[in-house]
């Protein structure tokens, strides 16, 4: 493996990680790896105004067009 | 002209002009199908047929045509479908082979329109175990591999639906996008592929969309294959309450012979990370929407880079709801990147989702005011064109987190407002790999969508080479 190589989790390994994913401890420490490489932090970490809320369905926001052909 | 001779136009007209009957080529198609599966490495789209009721239903196909009575377009057209879309007396495992293999009693809403339509339902194809992976790849199936190179991934979700449309086996097939699961390998292996507005197709039949991203979605060689299965699948059932939100039905696309008045926005954030061909093969498309009278004006979607987080956020705390049972009975079965996101999923807080779902408002509105200045917003489907099949996914489920974000980068936006995109293939890279355009539009304007996608294919903008593996179903 070079250097530039990132280290890899095997299936085997990733397993025996999975495996304990749903235990207190280690799982939330997975859980806390996955959440930083995926966003999630970032996106949880973002102000949301106080006018923004929770939306009745998830029904599609239209689009006003504003005054072109 | 199509880039591709095997649409369901074409084949219309030739049972129409009785140059062969449905049960002929319908034969040659679960054939072909049998020779793409025997290669090595192989094209396996099918995890299930019933030979038998295929063949029966073009006879009664070929009947029609024979008395003079055909049905109309999807007369004796043969469709595949997505293994966790229902269809009547096949099993519905979703990818897994830990489901049972009980025959589904009824087929899904969208399966029952076309073959009330005379369409002939091929077989169930191969999808990511449970729909939660944008590879295809996994430990359930044998992948089907991309037909423009046989090392390489379909892309998924809907991996057999692209590759059944690619290979030529079907000229449309039906899938299904949470994340990106039809345009992703649709994109990969150089079709078209549509996910509508959220609410526009029911999703009835089909227990893996019951969260709030899943849509059903086409696939298809022909922008008119997509545009005719939409008029036909779209409408209010009652078995699905978002199909009734639709303000009207859709009645086919716009016929657009000028891109003149077109206002098509760019936001540069979804292309600087993209491969340099992809970048470059899109651009060239955009010069051509330039040169053809569009305006093609720069844009700043607001919070657009948190669209993947929320997906995720979305994804794996329903699907973790929705697969507990699953899970709890067949855990040790699944793949370790499924069991990694319902994990993750039943790690998360009520109050996170709560934000997610706030956040994700935020960044409706900023699509739907984005979408009140310009008609369309158009970017690289995918950053990167179709990877090596890994081994290691193979055995154990797709890990490489840096392929699953390339792919789904820019797919997830439109989940996460419900707006429509279509992947257009609009040229290959270097090495010969597919390469998509995708157009989003406003809520409900699939009509403008697919107006601009069929613009681009009768102006070949649109193009693909022809895969290294095709049957050509109509000469053989």
């Amino acid at each position: 493996m070079s250097r530039r190589d990132p280290p890899k989790l095997s299936g085997t390994s990733l397993r025996a990680a999975v495996a304990v994913m749903d235990t207190p401890v280690v799982g939330d420490l997975l859980f806390a790896m996955m959440r930083k490489d995926m966003g999630i932090d970032e996106m949880l970490a973002i102000h949301v105004p106080d006018s923004i809320h929770l939306p009745d369905d998830h029904a599609p926001l239209p689009s006003v067009r504003k005054g072109r052909p | 002209m199509s880039v591709w001779q095997w649409t369901v136009e074409s084949l219309g007209a030739a049972y129409r002009s009785k140059r062969c009957t449905p049960e002929e080529i319908t034969s040659k198609v679960l054939a072909c199908a049998d020779e793409a599966a025997k290669a090595r490495p192989g094209h396996r789209v099918f995890v299930e047929r019933d030979d038998a009721r295929v063949q029966a239903d073009a006879k009664a196909s070929s009947d029609r045509f024979a008395n003079g009575t055909p049905l109309g377009l999807w007369d004796g057209i043969p469709i595949g479908v997505k293994d966790e879309v229902d269809a009547e007396g096949l099993s519905t495992r979703s990818g897994t082979t830990y489901y049972p293999a009980i025959p589904a009693k009824r087929d899904a809403f969208c399966v029952r329109r076309l073959r009330e339509a005379g369409a002939v339902v091929t077989g169930k194809l191969h999808q990511h175990e449970l729909g939660y992976g944008a590879t295809g790849v996994g430990p359930q199936h044998p992948v089907p591999r991309n037909p423009h190179d046989p090392d390489r991934i379909p892309g998924g979700s809907s991996a057999g639906s692209a590759v059944a449309v690619s290979l030529g086996l079907t000229p449309m097939s039906i899938g299904t996008d949470a994340g990106g699961s039809v345009r992703i390998p649709a994109s990969l292996c150089g079709v078209y592929g549509l996910k509508p507005t959220f609410g526009r197709v029911s999703r009835s039949g089909d227990e893996n969309l019951s969260g709030s991203l899943g849509h059903v979605g086409f696939l298809a060689s022909s922008i008119d294959a997509i545009d005719k299965a939409l008029v036909l699948t779209s409408g209010c059932d009652d078995a699905d309450a978002t199909t009734k939100w639709a303000p009207s039905p859709y009645e086919g696309r716009r016929v657009i012979d000028s891109l003149r008045g077109l206002r098509v926005g760019i936001d540069e954030s979804l292309w600087r990370d993209a491969e340099p061909a992809i970048a470059g093969r899109c651009h060239d498309a955009v010069d051509a929407f330039k040169k053809h009278g569009a305006e093609v004006v720069d844009v700043e979607v607001e919070h657009i880079h948190l669209s993947r987080a929320v997906g995720y956020v979305m994804f794996g705390a329903e699907g973790a709801a929705t697969h507990a049972k699953d899970v709890a009975r067949w855990g040790f079965q699944m793949g370790l990147d499924i069991r990694a996101v319902f994990a993750m999923g039943a790690h998360l807080r009520a109050a996170d989702y709560l934000h997610a779902l706030r956040v994700r408002q935020m960044i409706r509105r900023s699509f739907a005011e984005c979408l009140g200045n310009v008609d369309l917003l158009v970017m690289p489907t995918t950053l990167r064109t179709a990877s090596l099949v890994d081994p290691a996914a193979e055995r154990s489920g797709e890990i490489d987190d840096a392929t699953t974000g390339a792919l789904t980068a820019n797919t997830f936006p439109a989940n996460a407002t419900g707006l429509p995109a279509i992947t257009v293939p609009v040229g290959n890279d270097p090495g010969g790999l597919p390469v998509g355009l995708q157009l989003m539009g406003a809520a409900w304007d699939e009509a403008l969508v697919l107006g601009v996608a069929a613009w681009m294919e009768r102006a070949e903008v649109s193009s693909v080479l022809r895969p290294k593996i095709a049957f050509d179903v109509l000469s053989r």
